[in-house]
């Protein structure tokens, strides 16, 4: 048995006390006529919305997602063992929604904004954002040019993202997705030390609450929990509050970015998502369609991630954005973002199924993951000749354009000319001098989990290699060079990285930098 | 399982029929008997549920409860049902026959229940505040229901009014049932 103080049981009495409210309510009722599977039939409220929350006499709620002549399809966000046929169902008047604010931060909600990590009430001012929104219109957004730093040497060199993009994480099971996203998430924590805190939210959709918790130690051991909002509905969780749980974590994640602030979500992950629309869909006897979804899932996913913009910088227009909810338009400002990292898990590295292909084509590029890669000890196991980003190229600060331009060309000309010398044989010396510049990049682009690198160390890092000057390194030291170089980096030339992060390649400094090195080169050779 | 359309459907051209016929009162007095027959007599439903009895048998025994009691065009009505095989729907039909007639005579059904039995006074009361509320006629109907341990609730069409002690206890143990001070996830 825990120990628990008994003022603080009588403490939290008077709370739940002192909300309560003992006076009745004229509400809307209906009967059950049959219940199962998740699904109720219900007879009477005649005036129900789509879409709107209906509660049980036990307290369980459910959302009205089939209207017909005579009856109300709702589907239970609990369990139905409790629930008879006769058994009275109200009204709630409201669309389901949750309810958002400063507060959630460092928190884990499940899909209606209940907190789940026993540390007791949401504090501070909560707003009401709907679950359901229609995403910024034309009119209210800006091209993508901000980066979004991922912390990731391959992503932010080749596949760069910017803020108010939408990259798709692809691969199997086990090839390191939801690892890119939570370094991803860690990597923010430079800018919440500088004050411009990237307010992360990671959706959990279908996954084991073992798992979530996992995931919620390693931020708090990283100290990424100080901006992150975790959503959970764990495989455990009833179908409904599955798939609507990525809506949830989107309308936490308008609430920073109507607010004028950056934020990132990642959906982990959107098949299992999908995976609940369809159990969903065919038990309210939706026409099922290609592998049973339903005819809507595309749908469900792009107005998902038709959410994630850049909002424009001007609080004049932002103001008058569409469908903004009463309760935050005091609130509003320009200048925010929503940058979404869908994860998509395939099997057997088929990306031409149907849910791929869909999410494929929605999202602003993607991020392939190969399960040979990372078996060959690649990691991050991307796969540089198929991902892509089709926005953040704009995004990248200048010193990595310049310095990271020929590197994914490098990369796919090495891969063409690797196959050959497996062959052995004698070589050219051009074509040799590719595949010893490939195999050192290939080596600086792995990376450790749960290590992200400042972008300055990534320019450094990234220019010796494409310019060759790593020629006399044996490729097995290649990594334990870049450890004793950045170290030095730090420690000797602090205002070239400096110059390096906002933008510049000095040639002075680049000069200095090729000096350490060749300085440091003997030690490993 | 119930069946609203069906329900609507058989009602709806009874009275179709019986206002041609100018027996509307008449049949309506009717199916307040048969829904008084149905919740007094368990076995009637089960009679009209079973499929293994046979269809005239089952007439022969509902001619026989209701000859007399019920007039011709009801008695025709339920034949009729046998042999549509609908007659496990009756009780609804006749529920479904009385919102339907109160539609049509502009009549709101309130029904109420309370912990003890309310005075008349009391009753005269509550029904002086509903119909200053609703346009229609207001007809009273009492139930007593010891579970709800003080107060009452008040049903018309598809309104609740819940001012009972046993639904205030109830929302309060549904507070306490949520503890946001365990964790859910571990």
């Amino acid at each position: 048995m825990v120990d628990i103080k008994p003022d603080e049981i009588s403490a939290i009495l008077r709370q739940q006390l002192s909300n309560f409210n003992a006076s009745a309510d004229l509400e809307e009722v209906g009967t059950v006529l049959s219940v199962g599977d998740g699904i109720a039939r219900i007879y009477g409220l005649g005036n129900v919305g789509y879409g709107e929350l209906v509660e049980f006499g036990n307290g369980v709620k459910a959302i009205a997602l089939n209207l017909e002549e005579d009856n109300v399809g709702v589907v239970l966000m609990g369990e139905s063992q409790d629930i008879k046929e006769g058994d009275k169902v109200r009204r709630t008047g409201k669309i389901a929604s949750i309810n958002v604010g400063e507060g959630l931060v460092g928190r884990v909600v499940n899909t209606l904004g209940t907190p789940i990590d026993g540390k007791g009430p949401v504090t501070g001012e909560l707003y009401e954002m709907p679950l359901e929104r229609k995403a910024p219109g034309v009119l209210f957004r800006e091209p993508v040019k901000e980066p979004m730093q991922t912390g990731i040497k391959a992503i932010d060199a080749m596949i760069p993202i910017g803020r108010g993009q939408r990259e798709l994480v692809i691969g199997d099971r086990q090839t390191g997705k939801t690892a890119i996203c939570i370094d991803t998430i860690i990597n923010q924590k430079e800018f919440y030390d500088a004050g411009k805190p990237v307010y992360c939210i990671y959706v959990a959709v279908g996954q084991k609450a073992s798992t979530v918790a996992g995931v919620m130690k390693t931020l708090q051991e990283a100290g990424a929990m100080a901006y992150t909002v975790i959503v959970a509905a764990s495989a455990s969780e009833p179908a409904p509050l599955q798939f609507y749980a990525p809506f949830a974590g989107a309308a936490i994640g308008e609430f920073f970015r109507d607010s004028g602030r950056p934020a990132l979500i990642v959906y982990d992950d959107l098949s299992k998502q999908a995976v609940a629309y369809r159990e969903v869909s065919l038990l309210l006897k939706r026409p099922p369609g290609r592998e049973a979804y339903p005819g809507d899932v595309f749908y469900l996913h792009s107005r998902l991630l038709e959410r994630a913009a850049k909002i424009i910088n001007n609080d004049e227009i932002a103001r008058n954005m569409n469908d903004l909810p009463e309760s935050i338009k005091h609130l509003v400002k320009g200048g925010g973002s929503l940058t979404a990292l869908p994860i998509i898990e395939t099997q057997a590295s088929d990306v031409s199924a149907y849910i791929p292909t869909n999410v494929i084509s929605i999202t602003d590029g993607q991020i392939f993951l190969e399960g040979n890669l990372f078996n060959a000890g690649v990691r991050p196991a991307i796969n540089v000749g198929i991902s892509v980003s089709r926005v953040g190229g704009n995004a990248q600060i200048k010193s990595m354009k310049k310095v990271s331009g020929t590197l994914k060309l490098d990369q796919a000309q090495y891969r063409e000319m690797e196959a050959f010398s497996k062959f052995g044989g004698d070589l050219d010396a051009a074509t040799k001098a590719v595949i010893d510049k490939g195999a050192r990049n290939v080596e600086i682009l792995k990376q450790a989990q749960f290590s992200p690198l400042a972008v300055e160390k990534q320019v450094a890092i990234i220019y010796l290699g494409t310019n060759g000057l790593l020629r006399d390194v044996p490729v097995k030291q290649v990594r334990a060079f870049e450890e004793a170089f950045l170290n030095e980096m730090q420690v000797r030339l602090p205002d070239v990285l400096g110059e390096f992060k906002k933008g510049n390649l000095p040639e002075d400094g680049l000069k200095k930098m090729v000096t350490l090195a060749n300085e440091l080169k003997p030690r490993f050779i | 399982m119930q069946n609203p359309r069906l329900a609507s459907r058989y009602a709806k051209s009874l009275i179709d029929l019986v206002q041609e016929k100018g027996q509307l009162e008449a049949v309506q007095n009717d199916m307040l008997f048969l829904q008084q027959l149905v919740k007094s007599n368990r076995d009637v439903v089960n009679l009209l549920k079973s499929p293994i009895i046979k269809a005239d048998k089952k007439q022969k025994i509902m001619a026989a409860i209701l000859e007399g009691r019920v007039g011709a065009t009801t008695l025709a009505f339920i034949n009729l049902l046998i042999n549509k095989a609908r007659e496990a729907f009756l009780p609804e039909i006749a529920v479904e026959y009385t919102r339907q007639f109160n539609v049509i005579k502009n009549i709101a059904t309130v029904k109420i229940t309370s912990a003890v039995p309310l005075d008349s006074a009391t009753l005269e009361a509550i029904r002086q505040k509903v119909a200053s509320e609703i346009p229609q006629q207001v007809q009273l109907e009492t139930s007593v229901n010891a579970d709800l341990i003080g107060g009452f609730v008040l049903e018309t069409n598809d309104n609740l009014f819940d001012a009972s002690v046993a639904r205030d206890l109830h929302d309060i143990k549904k507070q306490f049932s949520q503890n946001i001070y365990v964790s859910a996830i571990r």
